[in-house]
């Protein structure tokens, strides 16, 4: 092939844009989860209502960045990026709540033993 | 690729000195983007980790403090994000179908439904200011907003640390409403680059990377929502 055959740099291959009902049904499935979220907040489940609330939240999530961000579709490297920065944000929050929730019975029995209010 | 000589005219009008093609141009941006939402991330995730550690050891608080917040203008809001966010989306597609109408439809929707999510947002914020509910030491709920609660809630007593739930709650929302403001400045600025005609099915990358943005905005919004309005 040669060179005036091949479209000139920057001419870049016509785009691969989403179709419209993979953006709309996206968007159908956000507000379904948003009002399924609502709902279940309404019953009460004890601990289970945040564990409920977290899971809608990260489907909900899930839909946005693999349609609308359409990481679906592109190179893996972006994916291993996104992914990785979830998975420590989680790490994080999950090590220091388990840490937190170690320390608190003795922090408690401290605090009952000198009088004090709760920290 | 090489260039034939005198090539120069025929190099396109955005694609930077120091890349070879628009492909690599794009490519290249869009990583940048997914590293920067990455920070983004976990940013966020070090505010999280602190609603974490305060649910854990005071979820009374949460259970309590929480209905000091309507969900149903946090509810309202979120459907305002996500119908921001697929208009954004929207706007991605007709760049690259080289829809410009479209385009400026799509670009000025999105930039109007943050505005909408700001106002709402406004509304909460100087009605929970105006009855004392603030952060910190600062937080003197008034007596109205207090016979507002449900009564299951009045029967209660008020928990300590109020003033921190706050803190949160202001920290989180504060900083996702600024991402929403900086979103908007980012919304102008594309519809003044479409109405010049710069996008198209050859370079849409900066509204493709506006989007991203944008939908992680709406992806954090998507937690904040549940975490301090439902549960």
């Amino acid at each position: 092939m040669t060179d005036h055959t091949v479209p000139a740099p920057g001419h870049a291959a016509a785009p691969h844009a989403l179709p419209a009902r993979v953006l709309l049904g996206t968007a159908a499935a956000l507000f379904v989860l948003t009002a399924a979220t609502v709902a279940i907040s309404r019953v009460n489940l004890g601990a289970l209502n945040a564990v409920a609330a977290l899971a809608i939240a990260a489907v909900k999530a899930s839909l946005v960045a693999l349609f609308f961000m359409h990481l679906k579709y592109q190179g893996r490297f972006k994916a291993v990026i996104f992914t990785a920065s979830v998975l420590f944000a989680v790490l994080l929050v999950g090590f220091v709540v388990f840490d937190t929730t170690q320390y608190q019975p003795d922090i408690r029995a401290a605090a009952a033993r000198a009088g004090a209010p709760r920290p | 690729m090489t260039t034939p000589s005198g090539g120069e005219a025929a190099r396109p009008r955005f694609l930077a000195e120091h890349f070879e093609s628009m492909e690599a141009q794009l490519e290249t941006s869009t990583t940048g983007i997914w590293l920067f939402l990455a920070s983004e991330v976990l940013f966020f995730g070090a505010l999280f980790t602190a609603y974490g550690v305060w649910r854990a050891n005071h979820h009374e608080l949460f259970h309590y403090a929480q209905h000091f917040l309507d969900w149903r203008l946090g509810a309202l809001n979120t459907l305002v994000l996500i119908s921001s966010s697929l208009s954004a989306a929207w706007s991605v597609r007709c760049a690259q179908l080289g829809r410009r109408r479209g385009l400026l439809a799509t670009l000025a929707l999105t930039f109007a439904l943050a505005g909408v999510f700001l106002v709402v947002k406004y509304f909460e914020y100087s009605h929970k200011l105006h009855h004392g509910v603030t952060w910190g030491a600062s937080f003197h709920a008034s007596e109205e907003i207090l016979r507002s609660l449900p009564a299951a809630v009045r029967a209660l007593p008020v928990p300590e640390h109020m003033g921190t739930f706050f803190t949160l709650y202001y920290l989180m929302t504060g900083l996702h409403g600024i991402h929403v403001l900086v979103g908007m400045g980012l919304y102008v600025w594309l519809l003044r680059r479409a109405r010049r005609g710069h996008f198209g099915p050859g370079y849409y990358g900066p509204v493709d990377a506006v989007a991203l943005y944008w939908h992680l905005v709406d992806m954090i919004w998507i937690f904040l929502f549940p975490l301090f309005y439902l549960v």
